[in-house]
């Protein structure tokens, strides 16, 4: 139990102020929890496969956060965001299995998103292939996966527990941080790519009006800081200035498609400092805005759908594999023949996560597995709408990179090299994007009911 | 005739057998001369401001970089902490350095940051859509003559101290612009693209000591909306650069943003935080390897007719004369009084192109006018995003120049801002093939 520092449990609605008149106006209760999760014990860091030893410092806390709401209807949901580099399905599964069983909570009442910072700890059993971890450091990430685990539970149930009126607003800002990294022969070498500058933002106020919680999104890699500290990345900077500007607060940070964006110039604590306060500002624009209330009830579907591989690989294929003279294909192949148990080839498609909320009538959220690169959200944005669509990605798990048509046709790392490292048998099929998109159109509708 | 000498020389002193020990092809030197107003002054850019200055921020500077390769061609990029300059005073100071120094027209390339907390300027041919009165006109145009004056001695300064130099190019990247047009006020259109390269030249002298950097962005300078004097964020990488690298001169080259900015805004704070990215990825740029430019310079400048749609009749100008609205009522009186003199208001405008190819390593494509991001990316597409620079804001900045795209959904700069501008009416749909014709053109010459 000592591998996380003690929980530090901020409940932060129980000031709650009851003589307003706008109390449940619109219906809602919201409660908000923040635990810390930031390791104890040196272990690996996720992201970077560079790095060949365990963290040495903690330059930031890190958390799992929660945000618990209940509409008009009774009916709650939870957005829980980690400051990790991405949950796996073994861990996504664990938390809504027992967020169902304590809570009530359904499988589409439960979002989970990662911020991807490249400075947080190992978690999960995904992208092994990346890190050269003995028996030892193993088990100090299987241990620190459950208590993550453990804490993210804990999470949603202070942050029900803590629910009390509330009222929700919604608007958008811009923020230049992102680039489209493809330009850099690293990635791609494909210059030109587009980025998404949106910074949406969802506020809950008690009735009072003082704010509780400050859900803000981006689509842009964590990846600014390559070095031996544990923190947030960016990300926690921003979620840093938005708190001291508003002392009480809980802020989140969804991650959008930034699977090919990442803030540029990077490198050094002062730019990560920096791209956290551009992101904050955009925030402050926004509540210090006019935001447009969001009323109703939340509407929720959650699905998988399969999404196929271009060329599962044969036991034969992956045989080969083993005297590649790159390591990691190595034990790519390694990792993959020790998975295929009596099966002649690989899996031929992954069961791919989908979550749409709708909140009323005034906007809805479209929450991505994966490493969503951007043409994800401009197309579902475009198609519902710029001002009332929110795409996150990295939810509910990471299990790769996911290409869009566009990318696939160009290649470079998230369609193709970072595949390895994923433990997935090469590309996804050209259908991959057609695929998700019907998917979430499909979920759309199913959370259409009779709101505007 | 003393050029052509010299060149001679230059090229006598070349061992031919021996390239390694080949003296440097180029001959390099840099000068920073200061441009602050020294009065409050009307500044440009925003038409809700209505007073002159009431401080400054932040110094101005006029910079020169003179180049002469190893034919002894020898050209000057000068850059300018300045909002908008137009062609009455760029060519003046081309005119003057031609006469001074024997410059021809294509081998001068003036840029402004296009800073908004940059002063008015200019000679009274083309008025500003803001109300002057006849004192703040008469600060404008003294602080006109002496931006002249010093554009020009900062030309001379670089000629002087011209000392043998290498050249090399590389670029960075930073994630500043957005894509402004998303905002109702502009569009709104959202998902359009953004220019996020950070073009860098570099001169270094024959000890390796940088003696000047050049760095490109494509993005509005429009952090500050007050009425403290300032270079913007731009002001703010210039700074950085220079804080970096004493006694080099840092030149910062607009690129074609005008329809990006860096957002948030209206705070010092993301005004230094913009102008530390761009230092930043400067910095990172000159610490990669970058590619040596070798010679020969090849210039070429040419004015190209970019015909305006039809322009309004005499009973909408008057109907548009008595409207409710503060410009655009100036507008149309503005049009009238040239339908008056002229008979007729204009139907084209001679746009500006020119082309400065270094060798085959990079080709600098700078246009006039407040460019859109389309135009960058169209030509980097063409001739190679990795040799290929390409600045908007250059040598005459008097309008919004939309891409097809950019015109045909309308909006601020495909139509709206015209009125600011004092230009009769949109462009036509030939603008963006025109443009890019033209600096096919200039391509072509400079690559024979």
């Amino acid at each position: 139990m000592n591998w996380i520092q003690n929980a530090i449990v901020l409940i932060l609605s129980a000031a709650a102020i009851v003589q307003a008149p706008a109390a449940g106006a619109d219906g809602w209760k919201a409660g908000v929890a923040k635990l810390e999760i930031t390791p104890k014990v040196p272990m690996w860091m996720g992201g970077f496969a560079s790095r060949n030893k365990p963290f040495e410092g903690v330059r930031q806390p890190i958390y799992v956060r929660a945000l618990a709401l209940e509409d008009g209807t009774g009916s709650s949901a939870a957005i829980v965001t980690f400051d990790l580099l991405m949950i796996d399905r073994g861990m996504a599964d664990a938390i809504a299995d027992r967020c169902r069983e304590r809570f009530g909570l359904g499988r589409d009442r439960l979002l989970l998103n990662v911020s991807h910072t490249h400075s947080g700890p190992v978690a999960g059993r995904v992208l092994m292939t990346m890190y050269d971890l003995d028996a030892s450091q193993s088990e100090i990430v299987r241990q620190y996966t459950e208590n993550a685990i453990d804490r993210a539970v804990e999470a949603v149930g202070t942050a029900i527990r803590a629910m009390k009126p509330a009222t929700a607003s919604f608007g958008q800002s811009l923020a230049g941080i992102a680039v489209n990294r493809r330009r850099s022969p690293i990635f791609a070498g494909v210059p030109g790519g587009p980025v998404d500058s949106d910074v949406p933002v969802l506020c809950v106020r008690n009735p009072g009006g003082k704010i509780l919680a400050v859900v803000v999104g981006y689509a842009c890699h964590a990846s600014a800081l390559n070095d031996y500290l544990i923190s947030n990345d960016w990300q926690g900077y921003a979620l840093d200035e938005i708190d001291r500007a508003h002392p009480g607060v809980v802020s989140f940070f969804l991650q959008g498609c930034g699977g090919d964006c990442n803030a540029f110039p990077r490198r050094g604590e002062a730019l990560a400092r920096d791209h956290g306060k551009v992101l904050a500002a955009a925030v402050e624009e926004v509540l210090n805005g006019k935001m447009a209330p969001v009323a109703g009830a939340l509407r929720s579907a959650f699905d998988r759908v399969e999404i196929p591989f271009k060329h599962p690989l044969t036991r034969e294929e992956l045989q080969q594999r083993l005297s590649d003279p790159d390591v990691h294909v190595r034990v790519f192949a390694k990792h993959m023949l020790s998975r295929l148990g009596r099966a002649d080839r690989t899996e031929a498609s992954y069961p791919y996560p989908i979550l749409v909320w709708r909140f009323g009538g005034e906007f809805t959220l479209v929450a991505l597995g994966g490493e969503v690169v951007v043409d994800y959200a401009l197309r579902l944005k475009r198609q519902y709408g710029f001002d009332r669509t929110w795409v996150a990605g990295y939810s509910n798990e990471v299990m790769s990179y996911i290409p869009s048509r566009r990318i696939l046709d160009e290649g470079g790392y998230e369609s193709d090299a970072s595949m390895i490292y994923y433990g997935r048998p090469g590309r996804y099929d050209d259908s991959v994007e057609e695929i998700i998109v019907g998917k979430v159109a499909a979920l759309v509708e199913r959370t259409a009911g009779t709101a505007p | 005739m003393r050029l052509a000498l010299f060149a001679a020389s230059l090229a006598a002193a070349a061992p031919a057998a021996d390239a390694e020990a080949a003296p440097a092809p180029w001959k390099a030197g840099a000068a920073s001369v200061e441009i602050t107003p020294a009065e409050p002054i009307r500044l440009a850019g925003f038409s809700f401001r209505t007073r002159p200055s009431e401080g400054v921020r932040q110094a101005l500077h006029v910079k020169a970089l003179a180049l002469r390769d190893a034919t002894g061609k020898t050209a000057a990029l000068v850059t300018a902490d300045l909002a908008i300059v137009k062609r009455d005073v760029w060519d003046a100071v081309a005119e003057r350095c031609r006469k001074q120094f024997g410059i021809e027209r294509d081998g001068i390339l003036l840029n402004e940051s296009h800073s908004h907390s940059g002063p008015l300027v200019g000679m009274g041919a083309f008025p500003p859509p803001y109300e002057l009165t006849p004192d703040q006109e008469a600060v404008v145009r003294r602080y006109t003559a002496g931006f002249v004056d010093k554009a020009v001695e900062a030309v001379g300064l670089a000629l002087g101290r011209l000392a043998p130099a290498a050249l090399a190019y590389g670029h960075g990247l930073a994630g500043i612009a957005v894509n402004r047009r998303r905002l109702p006020s502009f569009g709104p259109v959202p998902g359009g693209p953004v220019d996020h390269d950070v073009p860098v030249l570099s001169v270094r002298d024959s000890r390796g000591g940088l003696v000047a950097i050049v760095a490109g962005y494509a993005c509005h300078a429009t952090v500050f909306m007050d009425y403290q004097i300032g270079g913007d964020w731009p002001g703010c990488a210039q700074e950085q650069i220079e804080a970096a690298h004493p006694g080099a001169v840092a030149l910062f080259v607009q690129g074609c943003g005008g329809d990006s900015f860096a957002f948030p805004r209206k705070s010092a704070e993301l005004a230094a935080i913009y102008g530390r990215k761009l230092a930043a990825a400067v910095e990172q740029t000159l610490g990669s390897e970058m590619v040596p430019l070798s010679g020969p310079l090849r210039t070429a400048f040419a004015c190209v007719d970019v015909p305006f749609q039809a322009p309004p009749s005499r009973q909408e100008l008057e109907k548009g004369r008595d409207g409710p609205d503060r410009i655009a009522r100036r507008h149309a009186a503005l049009l009238l009084r040239q339908l008056d003199g002229a008979g007729r208001l204009p139907d084209r405008y001679p746009y500006p192109v020119q082309v400065w190819r270094f060798g085959h390593g990079l080709t600098l494509i700078a246009l006039g006018g407040e460019v859109v991001v389309d135009y960058s990316r169209r030509l980097k597409a063409q001739y190679g995003w990795d040799t290929t620079w390409v600045a908007g804001y250059s040598n005459d900045t008097f309008a919004y120049i939309p891409s097809l795209r950019v015109l045909r959904e309308g909006g601020y700069e495909g139509r709206d801002a015209m009125v600011f501008k004092g230009l009769p009416a949109p462009f036509a749909e030939s603008v963006e093939e025109t443009i890019v014709g033209e600096a096919g053109e200039l391509v072509r010459r400079t690559s024979e």
